[in-house]
């Protein structure tokens, strides 16, 4: 008899749906049926028990192929590595668990390495601003259950966060909104006519780039004061309307994406529209929420600010964390050629970082620790399998509104596959080896087994 | 394979025109698919049940392309006319032959509603409201435009019959000419300067007919020589508002408003109509949309400090506009959250067997269903058997 297994959590993106039901087969091996789960949610599950997994660490060869080692061997490698360079980078962690991320840390400390997780390529810019400004959000319950006003301020949630509108925002019926999408104004705020700009009530094609305008002119029409005919290519009445309806909301939240953290202002796109919550708090209830990426991206800020106070961009280098985006960020570390190897973990920077620092990391070892195939994996001197949290390894994720939820395993990982947590466990068992065989016989660094990859 | 008779149904823009073509003969029942509401009288008044109820709520909404809320079989339909003069709407036309006839109450077969949509023309001022408040446009407010609402329309004073007066105290006037430069009605017939006498002399004449009693001659003469008096004779609007009672479906909402208590309509049925707003899931709103007389509405929520411990239901009517017509239970997605009781029908003329039969029918109390049995038709729960008033 198939098991169905409920409540099973869904490791893709920031909305966390934990309402999947998956059905496993007879034996425990194979997924059969996903329900709940959007397209994105569901592919994850199929491709856990698809052919295409690697099973077994892969090192690259001089002939530029990859040979399977044993993960002995391959803990060995990522120690040595760690213990050679002078300032490794540890990057990623958009997608696995708070464990994973705990026992990352402890390697990272104890190598002095730069820690930065996907926040300093996405919404680094929102930590920014609520270092400036302060966070007014709540959960995304409380949208659910009282929000009459919605905004979607340069996201697409029909894309990027699939269930995100009809879980929280938009159409389910809360207890004071039990006209579900008939006790909401929804208004979008995008350049393009998006599909999640279909549902609104009211759209508002703002000028690429112009958001800080259009939130200026917001600010200043609460206030009772002139704007000028038309910002950032939007009326003055159509301004003024909306400025109505937000003054009017019984509860009100902002959603906010990249439309405001990858544009010209960057955190000042972020941090006016903080003070926009705040100066709609004079009124009535307003709230704003970054719509957090990865299921656990909010996870790295929760888990590395409580151990070391800082959330992203943190330099362990020496015995003080330091944090200064901009200068120990990833990309900007990467751009100006300032660590000498890195590690992909649960990410895949070859896709997703600009070329020109791909380029520059490659220069040095790069590791990636990933349960698939992906750019960066094909470009590693060293590719590490492990299970995928919420399919093959449980754990604590933090959703977008920072509520930690559960997640369960709901199959084996494939066989000798070990979990994030226990890969950077071992690593760091590896490296305090390391150290004490190095104190014991004096300085003689060895070079790492394996070949550096080909460009 | 017999050719005659045969049957078509085919779509022309809103129309869906139904055809039994006989050898000489053609019969057609004409729906119009934009002014039917879905209220399924015709599904009941059908005596060959050729008649189904579609997707009402997507029909009404223009969710799905070229459905009509109703649908009727072309070869079931027996071409009688029932649902004709049945549906409260005006929405369906029987041809024969082209033209446009009812066999059926020309030999008095069947009784017809009996309308009462009337404008006390005594009372009616004219206005505006019940232009604005009809539903289904049924009230032809014959009025000529003026300026305020148009700006080609008629000049504001013609609205009201007036004696308007004009005198110009000619000791005190100097014939300086300003209120002939101020107003079109005025002019300042100087004569031309003479040396001999060395003064000024002239008429102020005036037209009655362009002078809106606006004063401003008045108050501009700098001699205080000019007096304007105006008499109203009658200040009753021109023109005339009526009812058209082919488009009426007796809604009362122009009664309601009327201003001057003018208007006296009849509704077509007595009855009730039950709302439970605790069935209703909540954020559909179909019965609001399809409703024909506005009076479905989803309660405005309160501030919060004004709750008192409760939040706005789902859904409400205002029982004053309600026709009974059914178009909500039939659009509902929901079990039991309308229930619709319909107790007397007003009808002139005799009421013939196959009209109470209808009757009957019509009175049988019902509420919406959320599993039917034939998909694609609409299926209402019948409740208890009528009762008649
Ligand atoms: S919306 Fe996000 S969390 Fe939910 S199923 Fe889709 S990808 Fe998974």
């Amino acid at each position: 008899m198939p098991k169905k297994i409920e409540n099973v959590g869904c490791p893709y993106c920031g909305v966390c749906c934990d309402d999947l039901v998956v059905t496993v087969s007879d034996d425990g091996k194979k997924i059969l049926e996903v329900e709940n789960a959007c397209a994105i949610g569901n592919q994850i599950f199929h491709h856990a028990t698809g052919s295409e997994r690697v099973t077994r660490p892969r090192l690259r060869q001089p002939d530029g192929t990859y040979k399977e080692i044993s993960y002995d061997e391959a803990i060995d490698y990522a120690a040595r590595v760690l213990y050679n360079a002078k300032k490794p980078l540890i990057y990623g962690f958009g997608s696995t668990n708070c464990e994973g991320m705990a026992a990352a840390a402890k390697v990272a400390e104890k190598a002095g390495a730069v820690l930065d997780n996907c926040a300093s390529i996405c919404h680094g810019s929102s930590f920014l601003a609520i270092f400036d400004n302060g966070y007014p959000s709540c959960t995304l319950g409380e949208t659910k259950n009282r929000a009459d006003v919605v905004v979607y301020w340069g996201a697409n949630p029909a894309h990027a966060h699939p269930r995100h509108m009809s879980r929280y925002s938009i159409f389910p019926r809360g207890f004071f909104t039990g006209k579900g999408q008939k006790s909401r104004k929804i208004i979008v705020v995008d350049p393009r006519h998006t599909d999640t700009a279909q549902v609104a009530d009211i759209y508002l094609q703002v000028k690429q780039g112009h958001d800080y305008e259009l939130f200026n002119a917001f600010r200043t029409a609460l206030r009772g004061h002139e704007i000028p005919e038309e910002v950032a290519g939007i009326k003055r009445e159509k301004i003024l309307e909306v400025a109505e309806i937000m003054k009017k909301a019984r509860f009100g939240t902002i959603f906010y994406g990249m439309g405001l953290c990858h544009s010209d202002g960057r955190n000042h796109n972020v941090d006016i529209a903080i003070s926009l919550t705040r100066d709609l708090n004079d009124y009535t209830k307003w709230t704003i929420m970054a719509m957090r990426g990865h299921y656990n991206i909010a996870g790295p800020g929760v888990v590395w600010s409580w151990q070391y106070g800082f959330p992203y961009c943190l330099d362990l280098t020496k015995d003080v964390a330091h944090m200064n985006p901009g200068e120990t960020s990833s990309i900007d570390l990467a751009m100006r050629d300032e660590v000498d190897a890195f590690f992909n973990v649960a990410t895949d920077a070859a896709a997703h970082f600009p070329i020109e620092a791909v380029k520059h990391l490659r220069k040095h070892p790069w590791i990636t620790i990933d349960p698939n195939i992906c750019m960066a994996s094909e470009i590693s001197d060293l590719h590490i399998p492990v299970g995928i949290v919420g399919v093959e390894v449980p754990g604590i994720v933090y959703r977008m509104d920072n509520v930690p939820i559960q997640y369960r395993k709901v199959i084996d990982p494939p066989e000798g596959v070990i979990s994030d947590e226990e890969l950077f466990e071992r690593i760091y068992k590896r490296l305090c080896e390391l150290e004490a065989e190095e104190a014991a016989k004096g300085k003689a660094k060895t070079t790492p087994v394996g070949v550096h990859a080909e460009e | 394979m017999a050719l005659f008779p045969k049957y078509s149904k085919t779509q022309e823009g809103q129309n869906v025109i139904m055809e039994q073509r006989l050898l000489k003969a053609v019969n057609n029942l004409i729906l119009n698919a934009e002014t039917c509401t879905g209220c399924g009288i015709c599904v009941d008044a059908c005596p060959e049940e050729a008649i189904a109820l579609g997707p009402v709520g997507a029909a009404r909404r223009g969710a799905v392309n070229n459905a009509a809320p109703v649908d009727v079989n072309p070869e079931k339909c027996s071409y009688c006319g029932v649902c004709v003069i049945m549906c409260p709407f005006n929405a369906m036309t029987l041809k024969i032959d082209g033209e446009e006839r009812l066999p059926i109450l020309e030999r008095e077969g069947f009784p017809t509603y009996d309308m009462v949509t009337v404008i006390d023309e005594e009372k009616c001022s004219r206005c505006t409201t019940c232009d604005e408040v009809c539903p289904r446009d049924a009230i032809a407010r014959d009025v000529p435009a003026f300026e305020g609402g148009d700006e080609a329309g008629r000049p504001r004073q013609t609205a009201l019959q007036t004696k308007t007066t004009f005198t110009v105290d000619t000791e005190k006037c100097d014939v300086c000419g300003i209120c002939g430069e101020l107003c079109p009605s005025i002019t300042v017939a100087r004569k031309p300067a003479n040396p001999e006498t060395g003064k000024i002399e002239g008429d102020v004449l005036w037209e009655e007919s362009t002078c809106d009693a606006c004063k401003i001659c008045v108050e501009a003469c700098p001699q205080e020589a000019i007096t304007v008096e105006r008499e109203v004779i009658s200040d009753k609007l021109p023109g005339k508002v009526e009812i058209e009672q082919e488009n009426c479906c007796t809604c009362t909402w122009c009664v309601h408003t009327c201003p001057q208590e003018a208007i006296t309509v009849e509704k077509l049925f007595e009855g009730e109509i039950e709302i439970n707003p605790e069935k209703c899931p909540g954020g559909c709103s179909t019965c609001v949309e399809v409703c024909p007389c506005n009076a479905l509405y989803l309660p405005a929520p309160v501030p919060a400090k004004e709750m008192k411990g409760e939040i706005e239901p789902n859904i409400a009517i205002n029982k004053d506009f309600c026709i009974l017509c059914g178009a909500c239970v039939n659009a509902c997605p929901s079990e039991d959250a309308i229930i619709l009781r319909r107790t007397a029908i007003r009808m002139k003329d005799k009421e013939t067997d196959l009209f109470k039969r209808i009757k009957e029918k019509l009175l049988t109390p019902r509420t919406s269903k959320v599993k039917e049995a034939t998909p694609g038709e609409v299926e209402v729960k019948v409740l208890e058997t009528a009762e008649e008033a």
